[in-house]
């Protein structure tokens, strides 16, 4: 058993100072994802808090089935929506409003610049607009992939969605924040052509 | 591109490492010949590196122990620590403690009862899952520790009715008489009662607990009570009577 195993164990038995090193050792994943969900740093500590707390009183009915990972990411991820329904929040307030209608859009041909730190930063700013501009479900599951690298099974477990259901959600979420950061001009992995802002060869 | 159609629906599912072997070879052979979804997945692997990484974020100063001190506020679990409850206690009435041994099958939790104990705190009986197995278990072993107040009563008095109570209650026990203040210099200080009966705290430690507490009263320079057997069974009861 490794370290993280024993801790899980004491804490079912009621251990404390255990579940605080599990809380440790998960404080910044759960706040990577809450954070992106609640957009806000009051509404994210609060979910990540409340995800934690349920973790605590479920804990003894744990019974190992899925990783302990997934299940505290399940936790935090209906925590955050949670929130965000109790505060009505249902789209993205930041960003232009992406639709399926805009996937084929032509897109100007992005500047061609070398990839430095100071560039890599940027677009990772605009990523994190490029998020928040997107749908809550097309965000929780790219969260899921991109930042905690969970598979499909795993996102569909976490977000008790059906295998399909996450694919899709993938697939169009992906293709909606490329369109985004491709729009935004910060963004080109591909050189400049017509067809690379179009959706794989159509 | 007849083909193209099939491959655009797999992109992800390249990109995602959900494809067989064979599958991520098959896209990866159309990617070499096809611009459109190259450019797709070239830039879905841009946004993965780009992608923030979790161990960057930044969790607010704290947050920890505000998870930590929800927890506590909360109803207790099995083996809640507080701190200071016994210390009113101590300071008003003496405490009977009576440490006897469960999980040989000679203690069990019983319902509490509506106490007239002078702890303002209430709390919550935690049931004690699988008991027969935690006999058997070393680890889990653990002693009963039952304070009762004896408001009024001359020490001898409390010492007699812990005796007497212990005895209905347990094979064999022991008393020890402490000055109230050995209570609050945390001989029991940082245990938390798990349950009451008849207006009895009663603390549960864990074996280790309670060779710390033996520890504690013997850096207190308090000796360690004799054990009066009255059976042959290895529990162990200590009564701990402190005066005011």
């Amino acid at each position: 058993m490794n370290q993280e195993q024993n801790w899980i164990e004491a804490a079912r038995q009621g251990d404390q100072d255990a579940f605080a090193q599990l809380v440790r050792l998960y404080e910044k994943r759960v706040f990577a994802l809450t954070l992106r969900m609640c957009k806000n740093p009051e509404d994210a500590a609060e979910a990540a808090q409340e995800a934690f707390l349920a973790a605590w009183q479920g804990l003894r009915f744990f019974r190992g089935e899925s990783s302990f990972s997934t299940w505290l990411y399940r936790l935090a991820s209906n925590a955050s929506v949670d929130l965000l329904r109790r505060e009505g929040r249902h789209r993205a307030a930041a960003g232009p409003s992406l639709d399926d209608a805009e996937l084929n859009l032509d897109v100007p041909a992005p500047a061609a610049s070398p990839q430095e730190q100071a560039e890599r930063s940027e677009l990772r700013e605009q990523i994190e607009a490029g998020l928040a501009a997107l749908p809550p479900d097309y965000r929780q599951v790219l969260i899921l992939r991109e930042i905690h690298q969970r598979t499909y099974d795993e996102i569909a477990d976490i977000l008790s969605l059906d295998l399909g259901t996450v694919k899709s959600r993938i697939s169009r979420g992906r293709k909606q924040l490329r369109n985004f950061l491709l729009r935004s001009g910060n963004f080109s992995a591909a050189p400049p052509s017509k067809e690379a802002g179009k959706e794989g060869c159509k | 591109m007849k083909y193209c159609d099939d491959y655009a629906a797999l992109l992800d599912l390249f990109v995602d490492g959900e494809l067989s072997p064979e599958e991520m070879a098959g896209v990866q052979a159309h990617l070499d010949g096809c611009p459109g979804c190259r450019a797709y997945v070239d830039d879905a692997l841009a946004i993965r590196a780009a992608f923030p990484d979790a161990e960057d974020t930044e969790v607010p100063a704290g947050f920890a122990e505000g998870v930590m001190s929800a927890i506590r506020a909360q109803a207790p679990a099995k083996k809640r620590k507080l701190s200071h409850l016994l210390a009113p206690l101590a300071a008003c009435c003496a405490i009977v403690l009576l440490i006897r041994g469960v999980g040989f099958g000679g203690g069990k939790y019983e319902p509490a009862a509506d106490t007239a104990a002078p702890a303002a705190e209430s709390y919550m009986e935690t049931p004690m899952e699988e008991p027969a197995a935690q006999a058997e278990d070393d680890s889990q072993t653990s002693f009963a520790v039952t304070a009762s107040p004896t408001d009024g009563l001359s020490q001898e008095a409390a010492k007699n009715a812990a005796e007497d109570a212990a005895r209905a209650s347990s094979p064999y026990f022991a008393v020890l008489t402490l000055p109230a203040d050995a209570l609050e210099t945390a001989l029991l200080a940082d245990r938390a009662p798990t349950e009451t009966e008849d207006g009895q705290q009663r603390y549960e430690l864990s074996s280790s607990d309670y060779a710390v507490l033996l520890d504690q009263l013997d850096a207190a320079g308090i000796q360690p009570p004799a054990r009066e057997q009255t059976g042959a069974d290895s529990e162990t009861a200590l009564v701990i009577v402190t005066g005011l």
